[in-house]
Protein backbone atom coordinates (compact mmCIF):
# COMPACT_ATOMS: atom_id res chain seq x y z
CA UNK A 1 0.00 0.00 0.00
CA UNK A 2 2.83 2.73 1.14
CA UNK A 3 4.47 1.64 -2.52
CA UNK A 4 1.42 2.22 -4.41
CA UNK A 5 0.61 5.65 -2.48
CA UNK A 6 4.34 6.71 -3.69
CA UNK A 7 3.76 5.41 -6.98
CA UNK A 8 0.66 7.59 -7.14
CA UNK A 9 2.33 10.54 -5.68
CA UNK A 10 5.02 10.69 -8.22
CA UNK A 11 3.24 10.72 -11.28
CA UNK A 12 1.04 13.32 -9.97
CA UNK A 13 4.26 15.59 -9.20
CA UNK A 14 4.99 14.57 -13.28
CA UNK A 15 1.54 15.99 -14.17
CA UNK A 16 2.14 18.86 -12.55
CA UNK A 17 5.71 19.74 -13.79
CA UNK A 18 4.09 18.44 -17.29
CA UNK A 19 1.79 21.31 -17.11
CA UNK A 20 4.22 23.39 -15.74
CA UNK A 21 6.51 22.90 -18.80
CA UNK A 22 3.88 23.39 -21.30
CA UNK A 23 2.80 26.45 -19.36
CA UNK A 24 6.01 28.23 -19.73
CA UNK A 25 6.62 27.32 -23.52
CA UNK A 26 3.33 28.45 -24.58
CA UNK A 27 3.83 32.18 -22.41
CA UNK A 28 2.54 35.11 -24.45
CA UNK A 29 5.03 38.03 -24.69
CA UNK A 30 4.70 41.16 -22.72
CA UNK A 31 5.37 44.63 -21.75
CA UNK A 32 8.55 45.01 -19.45
CA UNK A 33 7.01 45.96 -15.95
CA UNK A 34 8.89 47.70 -13.03
CA UNK A 35 8.59 43.86 -11.02
CA UNK A 36 9.88 40.98 -11.90
CA UNK A 37 7.46 38.38 -13.41
CA UNK A 38 9.44 35.51 -11.20
CA UNK A 39 8.08 34.81 -7.64
CA UNK A 40 10.36 33.67 -5.19
CA UNK A 41 8.95 33.02 -1.59
CA UNK A 42 10.11 31.70 1.80
CA UNK A 43 8.27 30.24 4.64
CA UNK A 44 8.56 28.89 7.89
CA UNK A 45 5.88 26.04 9.00
CA UNK A 46 4.33 24.01 11.93
CA UNK A 47 2.56 20.95 10.97
CA UNK A 48 1.59 17.66 12.23
CA UNK A 49 -1.32 15.48 12.44
CA UNK A 50 -4.63 14.81 14.22
CA UNK A 51 -3.37 11.20 15.28
CA UNK A 52 -6.17 9.87 13.73
CA UNK A 53 -8.73 11.67 15.54
CA UNK A 54 -9.78 14.92 14.30
CA UNK A 55 -12.29 15.68 16.28
CA UNK A 56 -9.95 15.87 19.04
CA UNK A 57 -7.50 18.77 18.89
CA UNK A 58 -6.00 17.29 22.07
CA UNK A 59 -4.13 14.62 20.21
CA UNK A 60 -3.09 17.08 17.70
CA UNK A 61 0.71 16.14 17.52
CA UNK A 62 3.63 18.23 16.07
CA UNK A 63 5.26 15.83 12.72
CA UNK A 64 7.62 18.95 11.84
CA UNK A 65 9.00 22.58 11.50
CA UNK A 66 10.32 23.05 8.22
CA UNK A 67 11.50 25.70 5.73
CA UNK A 68 10.10 25.75 2.26
CA UNK A 69 11.35 27.87 -0.70
CA UNK A 70 8.83 28.63 -3.61
CA UNK A 71 9.34 29.38 -7.28
CA UNK A 72 7.64 30.12 -9.76
CA UNK A 73 6.20 32.45 -12.74
CA UNK A 74 3.86 35.00 -13.16
CA UNK A 75 3.06 34.40 -16.79
CA UNK A 76 2.03 30.90 -16.02
CA UNK A 77 -1.77 30.47 -15.59
CA UNK A 78 -2.46 33.81 -15.01
CA UNK A 79 -5.58 32.83 -13.42
CA UNK A 80 -3.96 30.42 -10.84
CA UNK A 81 -0.66 31.07 -10.99
CA UNK A 82 1.70 27.60 -10.46
CA UNK A 83 4.34 27.59 -8.41
CA UNK A 84 7.11 24.79 -7.38
CA UNK A 85 8.02 24.62 -3.94
CA UNK A 86 10.32 22.59 -2.24
CA UNK A 87 11.42 22.45 1.83
CA UNK A 88 13.32 20.37 4.43
CA UNK A 89 11.42 19.85 8.33
CA UNK A 90 12.47 18.21 11.51
CA UNK A 91 10.93 18.07 15.36
CA UNK A 92 12.35 16.56 17.53
CA UNK A 93 12.25 12.05 17.59
CA UNK A 94 10.34 12.75 14.08
CA UNK A 95 11.43 11.83 11.27
CA UNK A 96 13.86 14.11 9.32
CA UNK A 97 11.34 15.52 6.11
CA UNK A 98 12.02 16.50 2.62
CA UNK A 99 9.24 18.02 0.73
CA UNK A 100 8.79 18.87 -3.05
CA UNK A 101 5.65 19.65 -4.67
CA UNK A 102 2.89 23.00 -5.93
CA UNK A 103 1.68 25.50 -4.88
CA UNK A 104 -1.46 26.90 -7.15
CA UNK A 105 -3.18 30.19 -5.59
CA UNK A 106 -7.01 29.92 -6.35
CA UNK A 107 -7.34 33.07 -5.58
CA UNK A 108 -4.58 35.29 -4.75
CA UNK A 109 -4.50 39.33 -3.86
CA UNK A 110 -1.28 40.94 -3.98
CA UNK A 111 0.08 43.84 -2.24
CA UNK A 112 0.97 47.15 -3.90
CA UNK A 113 4.57 46.35 -3.82
CA UNK A 114 3.99 42.85 -5.17
CA UNK A 115 4.38 41.08 -2.14
CA UNK A 116 1.88 38.27 -0.85
CA UNK A 117 -1.27 39.92 0.92
CA UNK A 118 -3.72 37.60 1.34
CA UNK A 119 -5.00 34.27 -0.88
CA UNK A 120 -6.56 31.14 -0.77
CA UNK A 121 -3.89 28.37 -2.19
CA UNK A 122 -3.72 24.62 -3.18
CA UNK A 123 -0.64 22.69 -2.06
CA UNK A 124 0.43 19.38 -3.32
CA UNK A 125 3.19 18.25 -1.85
CA UNK A 126 5.52 14.73 -2.15
CA UNK A 127 7.07 14.21 1.32
CA UNK A 128 10.32 11.88 1.77
CA UNK A 129 10.24 11.37 6.08
CA UNK A 130 13.99 9.73 6.95
CA UNK A 131 14.05 7.56 10.51
CA UNK A 132 16.51 5.39 11.36
CA UNK A 133 13.92 2.98 10.30
CA UNK A 134 13.66 3.63 6.79
CA UNK A 135 12.33 5.97 4.39
CA UNK A 136 8.64 6.36 3.85
CA UNK A 137 7.40 8.48 1.07
CA UNK A 138 3.72 9.81 1.24
CA UNK A 139 1.63 12.37 -0.66
CA UNK A 140 -0.57 15.21 0.58
CA UNK A 141 -2.81 17.63 -0.88
CA UNK A 142 -3.28 20.81 1.56
CA UNK A 143 -5.38 23.92 1.16
CA UNK A 144 -3.89 27.24 3.11
CA UNK A 145 -5.72 30.51 3.67
CA UNK A 146 -3.37 33.62 4.09
CA UNK A 147 -4.29 36.03 6.61
CA UNK A 148 -2.42 39.54 5.97
CA UNK A 149 -0.04 40.53 8.92
CA UNK A 150 3.21 42.15 7.33
CA UNK A 151 4.57 43.38 4.62
CA UNK A 152 5.77 40.27 2.61
CA UNK A 153 3.11 37.89 3.51
CA UNK A 154 1.28 36.78 6.89
CA UNK A 155 0.30 33.67 8.41
CA UNK A 156 -0.94 30.96 6.48
CA UNK A 157 -3.58 28.34 8.33
CA UNK A 158 -4.14 24.93 6.45
CA UNK A 159 -5.81 21.51 6.85
CA UNK A 160 -4.73 18.81 4.64
CA UNK A 161 -4.45 14.60 4.41
CA UNK A 162 -1.39 12.46 4.03
CA UNK A 163 -1.11 9.55 2.46
CA UNK A 164 0.79 8.41 5.48
CA UNK A 165 -0.08 9.97 8.78
CA UNK A 166 -3.81 11.12 8.06
CA UNK A 167 -5.16 14.47 8.10
CA UNK A 168 -2.82 17.30 9.10
CA UNK A 169 -2.41 20.93 10.30
CA UNK A 170 -0.64 23.87 9.14
CA UNK A 171 0.69 27.26 10.82
CA UNK A 172 2.97 28.88 8.20
CA UNK A 173 4.66 31.90 8.28
CA UNK A 174 4.36 32.87 4.57
CA UNK A 175 6.30 35.29 2.84
CA UNK A 176 6.63 35.57 -1.15
CA UNK A 177 7.57 38.30 -3.51
CA UNK A 178 8.15 39.42 -7.12
CA UNK A 179 10.74 41.10 -6.86
CA UNK A 180 11.02 45.14 -7.83
CA UNK A 181 13.97 45.23 -10.93
CA UNK B 1 -10.32 42.31 22.92
CA UNK B 2 -8.43 45.77 23.46
CA UNK B 3 -5.15 43.46 23.63
CA UNK B 4 -6.07 41.58 20.05
CA UNK B 5 -6.59 44.83 18.23
CA UNK B 6 -3.69 46.37 19.78
CA UNK B 7 -1.45 43.01 18.57
CA UNK B 8 -3.80 42.40 15.23
CA UNK B 9 -3.81 46.02 13.89
CA UNK B 10 -0.29 47.04 13.25
CA UNK B 11 0.66 44.24 11.79
CA UNK B 12 -2.47 44.43 9.50
CA UNK B 13 -1.26 47.89 9.06
CA UNK B 14 2.17 46.09 7.91
CA UNK B 15 0.70 44.91 4.56
CA UNK B 16 -0.84 48.30 3.71
CA UNK B 17 0.42 50.59 0.97
CA UNK B 18 2.42 53.46 2.06
CA UNK B 19 2.60 57.60 1.22
CA UNK B 20 4.84 59.38 -1.04
CA UNK B 21 5.90 62.67 -0.59
CA UNK B 22 8.96 65.74 -1.15
CA UNK B 23 10.48 67.08 1.88
CA UNK B 24 10.86 70.34 -0.08
CA UNK B 25 7.85 70.79 -1.88
CA UNK B 26 8.75 70.73 -5.18
CA UNK B 27 6.65 67.36 -5.98
CA UNK B 28 4.60 68.84 -8.37
CA UNK B 29 2.76 67.84 -11.62
CA UNK B 30 1.69 69.79 -14.97
CA UNK B 31 3.81 69.92 -18.46
CA UNK B 32 7.28 70.89 -18.15
CA UNK B 33 9.19 71.63 -21.20
CA UNK B 34 12.89 72.28 -22.15
CA UNK B 35 15.31 70.42 -23.29
CA UNK B 36 15.75 66.99 -22.46
CA UNK B 37 19.06 66.11 -20.17
CA UNK B 38 18.09 62.08 -20.26
CA UNK B 39 16.56 59.81 -18.09
CA UNK B 40 17.92 59.11 -14.63
CA UNK B 41 16.73 56.20 -11.53
CA UNK B 42 17.87 56.39 -7.82
CA UNK B 43 16.64 54.11 -5.71
CA UNK B 44 17.22 54.26 -1.81
CA UNK B 45 15.66 51.75 1.04
CA UNK B 46 13.20 51.25 3.05
CA UNK B 47 13.48 50.07 6.59
CA UNK B 48 10.50 49.81 8.85
CA UNK B 49 9.64 47.94 11.79
CA UNK B 50 5.99 45.83 11.00
CA UNK B 51 5.32 48.85 8.94
CA UNK B 52 6.46 51.90 6.86
CA UNK B 53 3.29 53.82 8.69
CA UNK B 54 4.04 52.78 12.15
CA UNK B 55 7.97 52.55 13.17
CA UNK B 56 9.67 53.34 10.09
CA UNK B 57 13.59 53.33 10.26
CA UNK B 58 14.20 54.99 6.99
CA UNK B 59 11.99 57.30 5.10
CA UNK B 60 13.02 57.65 1.56
CA UNK B 61 9.10 57.78 0.77
CA UNK B 62 9.03 60.92 2.25
CA UNK B 63 12.13 62.16 1.06
CA UNK B 64 11.82 61.60 -2.50
CA UNK B 65 13.96 65.31 -3.54
CA UNK B 66 16.84 63.53 -1.64
CA UNK B 67 16.98 60.52 -4.54
CA UNK B 68 15.73 63.11 -7.20
CA UNK B 69 17.95 66.27 -6.84
CA UNK B 70 21.62 64.51 -7.51
CA UNK B 71 20.27 62.48 -9.99
CA UNK B 72 19.18 65.99 -11.44
CA UNK B 73 22.37 68.03 -10.20
CA UNK B 74 24.73 65.46 -12.22
CA UNK B 75 22.70 65.92 -15.48
CA UNK B 76 23.15 69.47 -15.69
CA UNK B 77 19.17 69.60 -15.13
CA UNK B 78 16.76 71.36 -13.16
CA UNK B 79 13.39 69.82 -13.64
CA UNK B 80 11.90 66.30 -13.99
CA UNK B 81 8.84 64.79 -15.62
CA UNK B 82 7.42 61.45 -16.14
CA UNK B 83 8.31 60.34 -12.88
CA UNK B 84 7.83 56.99 -11.47
CA UNK B 85 7.79 55.76 -8.48
CA UNK B 86 8.03 52.56 -7.17
CA UNK B 87 7.79 50.57 -3.79
CA UNK B 88 8.95 46.75 -3.44
CA UNK B 89 11.37 44.31 -2.55
CA UNK B 90 14.41 42.21 -3.36
CA UNK B 91 15.57 38.78 -2.58
CA UNK B 92 17.84 39.84 0.38
CA UNK B 93 14.07 42.03 1.89
CA UNK B 94 12.58 38.36 1.65
CA UNK B 95 14.92 36.57 3.18
CA UNK B 96 15.19 39.42 6.14
CA UNK B 97 11.33 39.27 6.52
CA UNK B 98 11.10 35.51 6.48
CA UNK B 99 14.14 35.45 9.09
CA UNK B 100 12.72 38.18 11.69
CA UNK B 101 8.98 36.73 10.60
CA UNK B 102 7.90 39.56 8.84
CA UNK B 103 8.59 41.89 12.21
CA UNK B 104 11.52 43.79 10.10
CA UNK B 105 10.91 44.94 6.55
CA UNK B 106 13.80 46.03 4.26
CA UNK B 107 12.36 47.51 1.10
CA UNK B 108 13.29 49.68 -1.56
CA UNK B 109 11.61 53.12 -3.10
CA UNK B 110 13.08 53.59 -6.39
CA UNK B 111 12.25 57.01 -8.61
CA UNK B 112 12.84 56.95 -12.30
CA UNK B 113 12.01 60.03 -14.89
CA UNK B 114 13.70 62.05 -17.54
CA UNK B 115 15.69 65.18 -16.56
CA UNK B 116 14.60 68.49 -18.06
CA UNK B 117 16.90 71.95 -18.20
CA UNK B 118 14.18 74.54 -18.36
Amino acid sequence: MPEKSANVAVLLLCFFLCIFSLGEASGEEKEPEYWSSTFYGLSWELSGSFGGRPAVLESAQIDALSLAATYGSADLFRPVPLRLRAGLGWWKARPFMVSAGMEIALLELLSPAHTRMTGLYAFADVHMRISTTGIRFSFEPSARILIPLHGMGGIALGVGYDTDIGLTWHIENMNGVYPLK
Amino acid sequence: MVLLLAIGLPLLLGSCATTFSAGNGKLSYGSMGGTSRGSFKNTASAISIISPLLFPITKPNENLDDLIDPELAAKGANAAENIEIRYGFDLFGLLISSVTGGILNWGYVSVSGNAISK
